[in-house]
């Protein structure tokens, strides 16, 4: 197997893991690994081929995946006084073994996902990372959980660009990244704004601004 | 010949070492985490020896599965602990099929039904308190365990482990396997964060309730499983994990399997040391990481065969 | 396989076959005959059975009709597969009539014990006749009074309304049952052309349908999910030696039939591997959990019934897909684990059931909250009781132990050997799966056994209970002797299956029990004398349990059936909608409560979901629709005999 594939492989266990877990700070330190293997993969591929503008891309990723965006989740998990996520609905344990089920799933149907006449299995990962995003989003009660699996939802489409297609030019590619920054900047500050209104992140508080 | 008599030869003197040896270093090393000089470092070989001299006080409810319990318990561990290759040597009747998963985690399964059965023999309301968590949690990490020793010795095509966990196992595999091994133990052995051996507060007790009852003889013999088996885990833990980094070869050799035990230790103390024991209620939750790792070990394993 | 060779052994066939005819007879006419003739001619039969099973040359016995059968024969056919469920049969029945009269005796003014024994010695019969049966029409008669007699047996008490009630439910089951299976047979019929089993050679995708119809029907009669409700409602309301035949052998005959028709014959496809897989996955772990939810000893029992139903049911859709994969050694295992597992789960079923038996009559209740300390009232019971306990929990090396390992090493070789990559990824998942199930196996059986037999007893009952009659514990010692020496022994059990041909791998079993047992037996033989040498100078002293210093424990401070399942139950109880409410009552309520009660409470969805709204359903409908076409009017009723004749006539194509 290519590293290409083991890096997509531990991408895709970690958002496993990220989906189980509570604490806010080992799921910043997940992201950070996550967006470390994404990263590595587009290194992989632009020093094997060489590709001068994919290299700075995937040093930007890294730099901004890995490690920008996780300090700042921190900093401002820290300065919100949030320690723990306990999620709504289903239990962690229980999300994380049929997250198991889906990352297979994806795994075996990747030829139905892929665009390659020869399917690695990449696609897979890919397509079952934007699931479990979706699958922490839905699990998670406060907004900084909902935040990680928006930004592992990310990552997964990411992953599929990277690893399926020929690779967007490296100008949108960048874009998109900084786009994602300045969001997730964005959410921070409103979720300070909420913090500082509602006294609580709960999401599933929110419902009674309706009434 | 002589090779496998001497392999056989270290195996017996490790498993009768290396466990005493292991509890000694947590219990000093945790003392040490609390910041407390520790009672001598023989003291738990001195405790077993104290124990075995004095007599038993048996409660009249009980039958002969109580005092059953430690014998049973004792001679299959022992059993284990010499057909299992977890000191790196040679397990005795190494590759006839005794070594075989099934038939481990049955016999294992055999300990715990006996360990139940005692508690609630005593009649006490922590004996079936203890029984009962005892049962769930075995529950829980029985299919994390079969999977994902499954999965590691699936390479090698046999369910036999003294032949599996010797032989070459994919890195990825083999290190999933040993983390989901290892979190399968934590909670087979009762070891922070799912059970506190040392807490004295007997609603947060879980194998320490099952055993209240047992004092003296068939107690030294109950803590001297509990040493066996604590290592054996760890040695099997660090047979994966040692074949997974550095290949059949090193999985195989006594110094380092020894050291890995012995470090295990050290670290299980240091994080017991750190860490807190988790509500009763979100111990699924932990032990679903074992589960999901063996799956994901099952997973590779599959794949790429 | 020709089978067209008459077998020497058909007298003997049939001398058994008429044993329980004329034990039959003989109960009707002597209906207060606790044993005597009836029993003895009863156990000759099964006496009978085990003796063919062992010697019997394979071969065809066919009868002369007594009436013209359009040109089918009365014919029994005599190869491995038949005689090593007739064999099952006979090892249940020869304990079963043992132990019959001792519990009659308890029974005593409630029902007439020839009547039990003439239900008992036709449901062997029939029994047997299904297993023997050479072609469609003589299964399905037989099978049809093993369900008669097994309903008249489940409602043998029935001057008590759910006796009643659970007899009729039962009833149900097996009408719905046989009504797809005869359908599915009449179809394979109108195929083939033969009632005949083995000339039942389908082309292509034909025998879908049909197929579909006789698994269903089997599955009813199993007791898989989603059919197995009748199950835990018909086994407690049933004598208990009923119960263990019901339970240990009568559900085995589905199992038969699925192994007869699709596992070795040609009905066998791989999306029903897929289903049996399927279902087998799902009843193993729906019907144990639910187990582990009862109280009454013998729900426990049923629903651990449907669990292993689960699990053989799983060994045969590995059977069925891993042959259709070309992965011989995997189908091979779980033939074999089906067919030792069937044997296994009869033998442990049949004497849980009969030490719940004893248990009823000894401490006159099943109701496991209010037993308790039986270990020291009733000693052989309870040893009996603790090895079917350690063997259905599959403890090394008791014969539970040797169909599982069968079934988990059969998906191990999956694992391995399989071409894809989903597929092995399923043979390992499998090995979890079961492992799951094992894990709730054993919580829910040492809840059994620790809560009935050991602590002290939670009710007067309990406290006051003796030893059970000796015929009774002599049937349960026998069978606990057979549990041990059938996992002793599962290395001779897999040549003698493979010597009947019924597996191909003679070398598939490569497990050293016996060395196991000799070294855990040495281990343990001298931790006992280390033990009492020790103990030769200082004896234990006998002292109260521990009691936090607040003087003598009550019985009732012990945890009960309800409470030892409470952590699983909880884990699991999105599946069942388990609830519990606390409600205290007293001055400060939330503090120091006066009263306090609690209250459980669990839904099965399937009942309340599924069966209930069928039921109102039909219910509905009849009373709408067929209470207005039964008006009472004769002439309304000879107008329908016409349009039938008429409708009859244009569908043969008369008119």
């Amino acid at each position: 197997m290519s590293p290409i594939h083991e890096a997509a492989g531990l991408a895709a266990m970690v958002s496993l893991w990220l989906l189980g877990i509570t604490r806010v700070k080992s799921m910043l330190w997940g992201l950070a690994l996550q967006g470390g293997a994404l990263s590595m993969i587009l290194l992989i591929h632009a020093i094997a081929n060489n590709l001068a503008p994919e290299i700075f891309l995937g040093m930007s990723a890294l730099l901004l995946k890995a490690v920008v965006i996780p300090l700042f989740l921190n900093w401002s998990a820290h300065r919100l006084k949030v320690d723990r996520d306990w999620g709504v609905g289903l239990a962690p344990g229980m999300a994380m073994l049929i997250g198991a089920v889906v990352l297979m799933t994806c795994y075996f149907q990747s030829a139905r996902f892929s665009p390659l006449s020869v399917p690695s299995g990449t696609a897979g990962y890919s397509i079952a990372m934007v699931l479990i995003g979706v699958m922490i989003m839905i699990t998670r009660r406060l907004a900084m959980g909902i935040l990680v699996g928006f930004l592992v939802l990310d990552n997964g489409i990411f992953a599929y660009s990277v690893t399926e297609t020929a690779g967007l030019p490296a100008v949108i590619e960048l874009g998109v990244m900084f786009d994602l920054f300045v969001a997730v900047l964005l959410t921070g500050m409103v979720l300070f704004r909420v913090s500082r209104s509602f006294e609580h992140m709960d999401v599933s508080k929110m419902r009674e601004l309706h009434e | 010949m002589s090779n496998v008599l001497i392999g056989v030869a270290l195996h017996c003197l490790l498993v009768a070492s290396l466990p005493i040896l292991l509890a000694c270093v947590i219990r000093k090393t945790k003392a040490r985490m609390q910041g407390r000089p520790g009672p001598p470092f023989l003291q738990p070989a001195l405790d077993l020896a104290k124990r075995l001299k004095k007599s038993d006080t048996v409660s009249e409810t009980t039958s002969w599965v109580f005092r059953a319990n430690p014998l049973v318990g004792v001679a299959l561990t022992v059993w284990l602990a010499l057909v299992l290759p977890w000191t790196g040597a040679t397990p005795i009747l190494r590759g006839s099929g005794v070594a075989d998963l099934i038939l481990i985690v049955y016999l294992l399964a055999a300990i715990r039904f006996f360990a139940i059965l005692a508690a609630l023999d005593t009649g006490s309301a922590f004996g079936g308190l203890g029984a009962s968590r005892e049962a769930a949690l075995s529950v829980l990490i029985e299919p994390g365990l079969v999977i994902g020793l499954a999965a590691a010795s699936l390479s090698s095509r046999t369910l036999d482990l003294s032949i599996g966990l010797g032989s070459p196992v994919r890195p990825t595999v083999a290190i999933l396997s040993a983390a989901a091994f290892l979190i399968a133990a934590l909670s087979e052995l009762s070891r922070m964060p799912i059970d506190d051996t040392t807490t004295h507060l007997e609603l947060t007790m879980v194998h320490e309730a099952t055993i209240l009852e047992y004092s003296g003889r068939r107690l030294a013999l109950i803590e001297w499983t509990v040493m066996i088996r604590t290592a054996m885990f760890f040695g099997i833990a660090a047979v994966l994990l040692v074949n997974g980094m550095f290949g059949p070869d090193a999985a195989t050799n006594p110094l380092i399997i020894g050291t890995g035990v012995i470090a295990a230790g050290l670290f299980l103390a240091v994080f017991e040391g750190v860490s807190v024991k988790l509500n009763w209620r979100r111990v699924p939750s932990f032990v679903a990481f074992s589960t999901a790792l063996a799956v994901m070990s099952a997973f590779v394993a599959a794949v790429e065969r | 396989m020709s089978t067209s060779t008459t077998t020497e052994w058909g007298p003997a066939m049939i001398l058994a076959l008429g044993m329980f005819a004329v034990a039959t007879v003989l109960g009707l006419a002597k209906a207060r005959s606790r044993f005597g003739l009836v029993g003895f001619a009863s156990l000759t039969g099964c006496v009978l059975f085990v003796t063919c099973a062992i010697f019997a040359t394979n071969g065809r016995i066919v009868l002369p009709p007594l009436i013209g059968l359009a040109g089918v024969e009365v014919a029994f056919r005599i190869d491995s597969l038949s005689r090593w469920f007739i064999g099952i049969i006979g090892l249940v029945g020869i304990p079963v009539c043992i132990y019959l009269p001792g519990y009659l005796d308890h029974l005593r003014g409630r029902v007439r014990p020839g009547l039990v024994w003439s239900g008992l010695a036709v449901l062997f019969g029939a029994m047997a006749g299904v297993v023997l049966a050479d072609n469609a029409v003589v299964f399905i008669a037989s099978w049809e009074m093993m369900a008669i007699s097994s309903f008249l047996l489940v409602a043998t008490e029935h001057q008590k309304l759910s006796v009643r009630r659970a007899a009729f439910i039962y009833l149900g089951a097996t009408r719905i049952g046989s009504a797809f299976l005869i359908a599915g047979f009449i179809w394979a019929h109108a195929l083939t052309g033969s009632w005949r089993f083995e000339d039942w050679t389908f082309q292509g995708t034909s025998a879908t349908l049909p197929a579909a119809l006789i698994l269903v029907g089997f599955l009813a009669k199993a007791g898989s999910w989603p059919f197995h409700l009748w199950l835990p409602i018909a086994h407690p309301a049933a004598p208990s030696p009923v119960s263990a035949v019901m339970s240990g052998v009568m559900i085995k005959t589905a199992i038969y039939g699925i192994v007869r028709l699709f596992l070795l014959g040609h009905l066998g496809a791989p999306w029903v591997g897929w289903i049996l897989l399927f279902l087998g996955c799902v009843s193993a772990v729906w019907g144990i959990l639910f187990g582990l939810l009862q109280q009454d000893l013998k729900r426990l029992l049923a629903y651990s019934s449907v669990e292993n139903i689960g699990l053989l049911l799983l060994a045969s859709g590995i059977c069925l897909v891993s042959r259709s994969y070309g992965i011989a050694l995997a189908s091979d295992l779980a033939l074999g684990a089906v067919l030792f597992h069937a044997l296994n789960h009869s033998i442990f079923k049949s004497l849980l059931f009969l030490g719940a038996g004893s248990i009823d009559a000894c401490a006159h209740t099943r109701d496991m909250d209010r037993l308790g300390g039986l270990a020291r009232r009733m000693p052989w019971t309870a040893a009996a009781f603790f090895v079917g306990c350690a063997s259905i929990c599959a403890l090394a090396p008791l014969n539970g132990f040797a169909g599982e390992w069968l079934i988990y090493r059969s998906a191990f070789v999956v694992g391995y050997s399989a071409p894809s990559g989903e597929l092995r990824l399923i043979g390992l998942i499998l090995l979890g799966w079961v492992a799951l199930t094992g894990g709730l196996t054993a919580a829910c059986f040492l809840k059994a056994y620790g809560i009935v037999f050991l602590g002290n007893g939670r009710s007067g009952e309990a406290r006051k209970a003796h030893e059970a009659a000796p015929g009774m514990v002599i049937a349960m010692c026998a069978l606990a002797c057979a549990c041990i020496g059938l996992g002793f022994g599962a290395p001779f059990v897999w040549q003698g299956l493979a010597r009947m041909s019924l597996v191909s791998n003679p070398g598939g079993w490569n497990l050293p029990v016996f060395t196991t047992v000799l070294g855990g037996g040495i281990l343990l033989a001298a931790a006992w004398a280390f033990l009492s040498r020790l103990e030769r100078t200082h004896r234990p002293t006998v002292y109260s349990t521990w009691d936090c210093g607040f003087g003598p424990l009550s019985a009732r401070t012990q945890y009960s059936a309800t409470s030892f399942g409470q952590p699983i139950v909880r884990l699991f109880g999105k599946l069942y909608r388990y609830e519990i409410d606390v409600v205290g009552k007293g001055e400060s309520q939330h503090n120091f409560p006066t009263t306090l009660s609690a209250e459980l409470k669990h839904e099965s969805y399937l009942e309340s979901r599924v069966y209930s709204p069928a039921i109102k359903g039909m219910l509905r409908l009849s009373e709408g629709l067929i209470m207005r076409l039964q008006a009472g009017s004769i002439h309304q009723y000879l107008l329908f005999m016409i349009v039938t004749l008429a409708l009859l006539l244009w569908l043969g194509g008369v008119i």
